[in-house]
């Protein structure tokens, strides 16, 4: 035991060790930056377990480390049986439907974002343009539950105010990625994924010395939190805790948006297209899925010992509540306040395991954000003439830009972690699954079919998003739609495609007839 | 000490901890109202952590040393 200044310190000087390391390698691969190839897809010469590392710790993100326990902890463990378990399918099921067609067109059609792909499929600029549109949407939402997990630890830790401790650790993905793009991302990523399985392992046994076994844990809380009119407890019975809403809660998120709409998260399929041999993609979605598997659950699991600690020593309630951020004290709590004292080694590896977790994905949206805007927007759809040296100044900078809004939005107040991230996530997968699930599945599909589809999927998440989900809260509003806003995108998105596909003229992109072999090119 | 090396948190210690109490006068069990939910993120996690990640891609693996030039670019 040490007092807490001593515990901070020690934890503090880990994390300052992590920061110069990330920073390092960001320097070191500036000089492997020749074209925007290399800026934005490493060349497509990385190794796919690097990738591999890289995807999963994008996938698990601040949401699982930072805010899922947080959200367990307060509403209950169903949220870790809906979101967090089927998402590990979604790395096989990628590679499965996606993944080779990606991989094996990327040099023809110099592909390096997810709008480009569905460009060059269906054909066409607006399917582009409503796509980059759906990805800048969702990184809001996304990136501020990254910058906000950031934001609470660093200021615990660092004893500063929120905004500064949340701008200092964006300014440091910022950095490493505008210096050396996807190849820092790569290697840094692989050690931030390193970190975070090390961290997980952590987390674990703590969690088992502290409960003394998973049964008992849960025994404890059920006893503790059971409603004795319906004998049910609220916190550990999935449909009790979601008032009935259970079964539509699990089929939007464990049938649609975890696992098929894993497909449409560019931040971790766009990795993809860096993979250096075609036939290793098996080992991304086995790599993403496992590691995927041992990440997420393990920090779960500390929610659900939070709330053991909660239901069995009467002052942990209220020491998290103290700290004014709510659920999202619960992380800051257990690994500042508490590990702080006890092992603050230990608790120093579990914020880096966050906080590496949170980079994995910043960085992801900085390239994306940035891409969308450069690439996507201006460079394919009106300034075609770039030189490549042109390209890569304009990605720098928009990805500057993009860096520079993400800061801006610490500013603003935010909602609870978990949902801040799975709104964002739900948008993606609105935006993006149903057009590239059936680019390679359904040779029916048309240039005005998939550009009706992305509009229709992001146009529906949204507005459902902004105009109900956020305004009546989770429980409210699966009451009144069933599934949630980002499920009715993804379902109404597929229909769209079907049936606009069907009506209109059989135009399409390129990629196609490559994918597509048996329909006949028009002369 | 079994358990913390196959880290309690997991599918396969989660139905070993579950079997422990059913055919054991030890560990968890299955309480009945449970069943409806913790009993279906057993069977889920069991599929979609270990076998399915597993099974698919090792499968898409023998696939694709089956057809070498489906991973060739086009």
């Amino acid at each position: 035991m040490v007092d807490i200044a001593t515990g901070k310190m020690i934890e503090g000087a880990i994390i300052v060790v992590w920061i110069a390391l990330i920073l390092g390698v960001g320097l070191w691969s500036r000089k492997r930056i020749k074209a925007s190839g290399d800026f934005m897809v490493g060349g497509r010469a990385i190794p796919v377990w690097m990738l591999g590392m890289w995807s999963a710790g994008a996938a698990v993100s601040a949401w699982a480390f930072f805010g899922l326990p947080g959200g367990i902890y307060a509403a209950g463990a169903w949220q870790h049986w809906a979101i967090c378990t089927p998402m590990i399918a979604g790395f096989p099921l990628t590679v499965i439907f996606l993944g080779r067609w990606m991989r094996v067109a990327a040099k023809k059609y110099n592909l390096m974002t997810m709008p480009d792909f569905l460009g060059e499929v269906y054909g066409g600029r607006w399917i582009r343009v409503f796509a980059a549109i759906g990805i800048v949407i969702a990184c809001v939402f996304y990136s501020t539950a990254q910058f906000k997990a950031i934001g609470v630890l660093l200021g615990a830790l660092l004893n500063l105010p929120y905004q500064p401790a949340a701008m200092l650790g964006i300014a440091v993905s910022a950095v490493y990625v505008l210096l050396g793009g996807f190849i820092a991302g790569a290697i840094i990523n692989a050690l931030n994924a390193s970190m975070m399985i090390v961290a997980s392992l952590v987390a674990v046994g703590l969690g088992y010395m502290w409960t003394g076994g998973y049964g008992k844990m849960l025994q404890t809380i059920a006893t503790a939190t059971t409603n004795p009119t319906t004998g049910l407890s609220t916190w550990l019975t999935n449909d009790a805790a979601l008032g009935g809403m259970g079964w539509f809660f699990w089929i939007s998120w464990a049938i649609f948006l975890s696992s098929f709409g894993l497909v449409g998260q560019p931040a971790i399929v766009q990795k993809l297209y860096g993979i250096k041999k075609p036939s290793t993609l098996w080992l991304w979605g086995l790599m993403g899925g496992v590691i995927f598997g041992i990440t997420c659950p393990a920090y779960c699991y500390l929610g659900m010992v939070t709330k053991y600690l909660a239901v069995t020593d009467a002052t942990v309630g209220p020491a998290i509540t103290g700290l004014g951020l709510g659920a999202d004290g619960v992380i800051a709590w257990l690994t500042v306040y508490k590990l702080g004292v006890e092992q603050p080694i230990l608790g120093g590896l579990l914020i880096a395991g966050v906080i590496g977790a949170a980079w994995s994905t910043i960085d992801g949206f900085l390239m994306m954000g940035g891409a969308a805007i450069a690439r996507d927007i201006i460079n394919k759809c009106f300034r075609p003439n770039w030189t490549d040296k042109q390209l890569l100044r304009n990605l720098r900078i928009s990805m500057l830009i993009v860096g520079v809004i993400i800061v801006l939005e610490t500013l603003f107040p935010s909602e609870l972690i978990t949902w801040l991230a799975a709104i964002g996530w739900a948008q993606f997968a609105a935006t993006l699954a149903p057009a590239l699930l059936l680019a390679t599945t359904w040779k029916g599909v048309t240039k005005i079919g998939g550009t009706a589809g992305v509009a229709v999927g992001m146009g529906v998440a949204a507005i459902l998003t902004l105009v109900y989900r956020i305004p009546m809260g989770t429980g409210n509003f699966m009451k009144m739609f069933y599934l949630d806003a980002g499920a009715w995108g993804m379902i109404l998105g597929f229909l769209t495609i079907i049936v606009v596909s069907l009506v209109t003229k059989k135009e399409r992109g390129p990629l196609y007839y490559d994918i597509h072999k048996d329909v006949p090119k028009p002369q | 000490m079994f358990e913390l090396f196959l880290t309690n948190e997991y599918a396969t210690l989660i139905l070993l901890d579950m079997l422990r109490g059913v055919f054991g006068t030890y560990g968890w069990g299955l309480p009945a109202a449970w069943q409806g939910s913790w009993a279906v993120i057993y069977l889920e996690e069991f599929l979609l952590w270990w076998i399915f990640p597993v099974v698919s891609m090792l499968w898409w693996r023998s696939w694709i040393k089956k057809h070498p030039e489906l991973a060739e670019e086009i």
